[in-house]
């Protein structure tokens, strides 16, 4: 195995990466002074991986919408019942999500962790589909997304993706449809199994209080290693233009929700990558964050309240610039933006409102670090993004204010969208 | 007990300080916490003040130059909460930044932390003894939009009025935003009146959890706070009963898909009760967790519900139960849940239940100490229950509950409300 010590000055952190012969990252940070560890099992598969090919010559496969998702709830059961009663037998808390870009089952234990870790590593690796089984599931998922066509922030975001992308599989709902999960069957599942559980595409991350010996003996006993697959995904295609600049619908809610975005290509190289989103998420500070005199103005002006905030919603094949709140007139905000914008552009940034933002995102970063939870899952994303943890902090250290100036020509009008979720006008 | 979990000392009349040393936190957590009688004609300004001060300071007068201070102190983080402690109110307002050892030119974070969270509530924007009219009228439209906006969220919704028909006229089913009609009322000068009355009869309840020294921290609460002249009142103590009379309904219709049902009981377990520890076990077998009865019956065997869930205030002695449903299956889905706690007070459960139940709420309690958040509500409800157990003396508690005792506190609860939020007639 090789095993690496990575790790930073600046934070006085470390960690040990080791990377399996399967193929699978190991990441460990043991946290002595805490009482939990937290362990994180996951896959680099979310729900825009919905079309791709093993075999460079074939044609991409396109797979029903949710089936990532559905595989989740799946693998937690097994031929002799449901994963959660392992855990139940350890006391850990376990869980799973399914993201756009990845798939993680976790736990969180404050003792027997080497039992809990054995379970987690055990019925991830198992899987166990039926024709029954599977028709169950459709229900309990349909209750699912049930719940979720009720939620008035959900929908106002997919709506905004709705009308941005055009066939960008991130503006499908992570669950899917009812219809498009009713597509699903066992055999489909195992295929997407034996694709993209493959442990080269795999990051096992524990954080807190264990022994990593201890813990790397017990991975390497209940590791199932098969051969590496290459996955290929089609290129990015997305054109520039959103579907529609405006979308908006009725809910039973009491005022107006919105969600305002920017369509951006995201950049192809993982750090690069990265970059762009830590530099976007500065620009949104300086633009609009509550430092700005922008967010001061709209708040006195009753355009928007303090619920007011920015995203960059990126991941795999997808980067959107999102502002969203409440707002009793939508449309002022986004002419408000757009020349604020505009502003920015002919005045520049402020070097000063530039390093406050550079240090507001540094302790933020140190921040990350005070929970178990938090390293664990930080270390997972950063290495399925493609560097490492450590990598994230020196990348955002370097950010200049010329490189966040330089993002603000991806905020123009022509790739924006507004979506908008009204209250229902009651007759 | 073997020691004392944490360190609290009187900095005033009836104003305390207590450190939570923490050394595995990057950061250091401060939080000041008034504790006030909860009140139908107090409840409205005592949502609203908060939001008020958590906007600004004296030396930091609009919201963008408090925002960049804060940017300045690394992101430091400040905000407000308002909570109901059984029939009593907690306003706090909190300053979370990181330790000084992370600050990258030295600075004394901890310190500039205490100085600040005390400007916020000592030392607000006033003209003329009023609030700021603008930050005011902003804060007093967003709270008006808060409550306006509680139907957005149908599950908390759904439980709120649960909680509100099962306390009918006490205290704890006041509404903790208050009413937009008693805040459509108010002025900047009648909010700042409620400032000034909160700061003079509040019990104050300051902590710190982090890894900072809290002595210089405390020196500046003390330098601050001593010399202010107060009234504090008595509080009153929360009133736990079993309830009486037929059991409570009510219903609303929205434009959903999916039914939320929520079941109150009421026992008169409280913080103090010995059976305590044995109803925390009976809330975890049979729904506080992916194992629990509910869980694996009611959701996965029946297929009746999305989620079904089951927590306790031990505050009121209150057990709720809510539950996500298809809205034609509601009655299945009572009958299934009521089966299932008809189960508990008839000791119809395993050994291997109680077993999963205990691990779980063992799991839960040791990992309390795990975020400073978590850490600080866990020891200011110590603090306010009257009790000093850490979360390893909760769990000594817990492994001695036995099957009986379980059964024992089912048989405590009597159903007292049933709400059922959902579809509208076609």
């Amino acid at each position: 195995m090789n095993k690496e010590i990575l790790t930073n000055e600046r934070l006085g952190e470390q960690y040990i990466r080791v990377v399996h012969p399967s193929g699978l990252t190991i990441l460990l940070c043991p946290m002595p002074d805490f009482a939990t560890t937290y362990a994180l099992f996951g896959t680099n598969y979310g729900s825009v991986d919905n079309c791709f090919k093993t075999d460079p010559q074939a044609e991409f496969t396109k797979l029903p919408d949710g089936i990532a998702h559905f595989l989740e709830h799946k693998l937690f059961e097994s031929e002799d019942g449901d994963a959660f009663s392992l855990f139940a037998e350890t006391g850990a808390s376990a869980n799973a999500y399914t993201s756009f870009d990845k798939t993680c089952y976790l736990f969180s234990c404050t003792d027997a962790f080497i039992p809990s870790l054995k379970a987690l590593l055990t019925f991830v690796q198992a899987p166990y589909f039926t024709q029954q089984t599977v028709e169950k599931e459709q229900g309990i998922i349909g209750q699912e997304i049930r719940m979720y066509e009720d939620s008035p922030g959900w929908q106002v975001t997919f709506q905004l993706l709705e009308a941005l992308y055009h066939d960008n599989p991130v503006k499908v709902d992570i669950a899917g449809t009812v219809e498009s999960i009713a597509q699903i069957d066992a055999d489909l599942l195992y295929r997407c199994y034996h694709t993209f559980y493959n442990l080269s595409n795999m990051v096992l991350s524990i954080a807190g209080k264990f022994d990593p010996d201890e813990a790397l003996a017990v991975i390497e006993e209940n590791l199932k290693p098969a051969e590496p697959k290459p996955i290929f995904f089609p290129p990015y295609t997305e054109p520039t233009e959103p579907v529609t600049s405006f979308a908006q619908r009725e809910m039973d809610v009491s005022m107006p929700l919105f969600q305002l975005g920017f369509k951006i290509p995201p950049e192809e190289e993982p750090a690069a990558f990265l970059r762009q989103q830590y530099e976007l998420e500065m620009l949104h500070e300086l633009l609009a964050g509550t430092t700005s005199s922008f967010y001061e103005e709209m708040l006195r002006r009753g355009i928007i309240n303090v619920n007011f905030c920015s995203e960059v919603f990126a991941g795999r094949g997808f980067l959107t610039s999102m502002f969203g709140g409440e707002s009793e007139d939508p449309a002022a905000l986004q002419q408000a933006l757009l020349a604020r914008i505009q502003e920015v552009r002919e005045k520049g940034l402020d070097p000063a409102d530039f390093q406050c933002a550079k240090n507001a995102m540094y302790g933020r970063m140190v921040r990350g670090l005070n929970d178990v939870e938090n390293v664990a899952t930080a270390m997972l994303n950063a290495r399925m993004s493609g560097v490492e943890l450590f990598d994230t902090v020196e990348i955002a250290a370097s950010v200049t204010l010329e490189d966040v100036e330089r993002r603000l020509c991806q905020l123009t009008p022509d790739v924006m969208a507004l979506s908008v979720i009204r209250p229902r006008s009651r007759g | 007990m073997s020691h004392q979990p944490f360190h609290r000392v009187p900095l005033g009349e009836e104003i305390y300080f207590t450190t939570i040393p923490a050394a595995q936190f990057k950061t250091n957590l401060l939080g000041i916490h008034l504790v006030l009688p909860l009140t139908r004609e107090t409840i409205s300004g005592c949502a609203l003040v908060p939001l008020i001060l958590e906007q600004g300071t004296a030396d930091y007068p609009t919201f963008q130059s408090f925002s960049k201070k804060l940017g300045q102190m690394y992101g430091a983080a400040a905000g407000s909460t308002v909570t109901k402690q059984g029939d009593r109110l907690v306003v706090s307002l909190h300053l979370s930044a990181l330790d000084d050892s992370f600050a990258l030119e030295g600075e004394a974070l901890l310190a500039e932390s205490a100085k600040l969270l005390c400007d916020m509530l000592l030392r607000p924007v006033l003209k003329g003894g009023a609030f700021d009219d603008t930050t005011f009228a902003i804060q007093q439209k967003y709270l008006l939009d808060a409550i306006e906006a509680e139907i957005n969220d149908k599950r908390r919704y759904a439980l709120q009025e649960m909680v509100r028909l099962l306390f009918g006229d006490e205290p704890a089913g006041l509404s903790k935003l208050g009413y937009a009609e008693d805040i459509r009322a108010m002025t900047p000068a009648s909010a700042a009146d409620t400032w000034r009355w909160m700061l003079d009869t509040a019990r104050i309840e300051i902590i710190h959890v982090g890894r900072g020294d809290a002595a210089p921290a405390r020196k500046i609460f003390r330098d601050r706070m001593a010399p202010l002249i107060r009234h504090p009142g008595v509080l009153p103590e929360t009133n736990i009963h079993q309830g009486s009379g037929p059991v409570k309904t009510g219903e609303s219709r929205f434009d959903v898909v999916q039914a939320k049902l929520c079941l109150g009981f009421r026992s008169e377990v409280g913080p103090k009760s010995p059976m305590l520890d044995a109803m925390r076990m009976m809330t975890a077998v049979l729904g506080g967790t992916p194992t629990s009865k509910l869980f694996l019956n009611v959701r996965e065997k029946m297929s009746l519900c999305y989620y079904c869930a089951a927590n306790f205030d031990r505050t009121k002695g209150v057990l709720m139960i809510d539950s996500g449903v298809e809205p034609d299956q509601v009655e299945e889905a009572k009958a299934a849940i009521l089966d299932q706690l008809r189960q508990m007070q008839e000791g119809d459960f395993t050994e291997t239940d109680l077993t999963h139940a205990r691990l779980s709420v063992l799991n839960t309690f040791r990992s309390m100490t795990e975020s400073p958040y978590i850490t600080g509500a866990y020891y200011l409800g110590q603090i306010l229950d009257g009790t000093a157990l850490t979360p390893e003396d909760q769990c000594r508690r817990l492994e001695a509950v036995t099957a009986e005792q379980v059964a024992q506190a089912a048989g405590m609860l009597r159903l007292d409300t049933v709400y059922l939020l959902t579809r509208e007639e076609k």
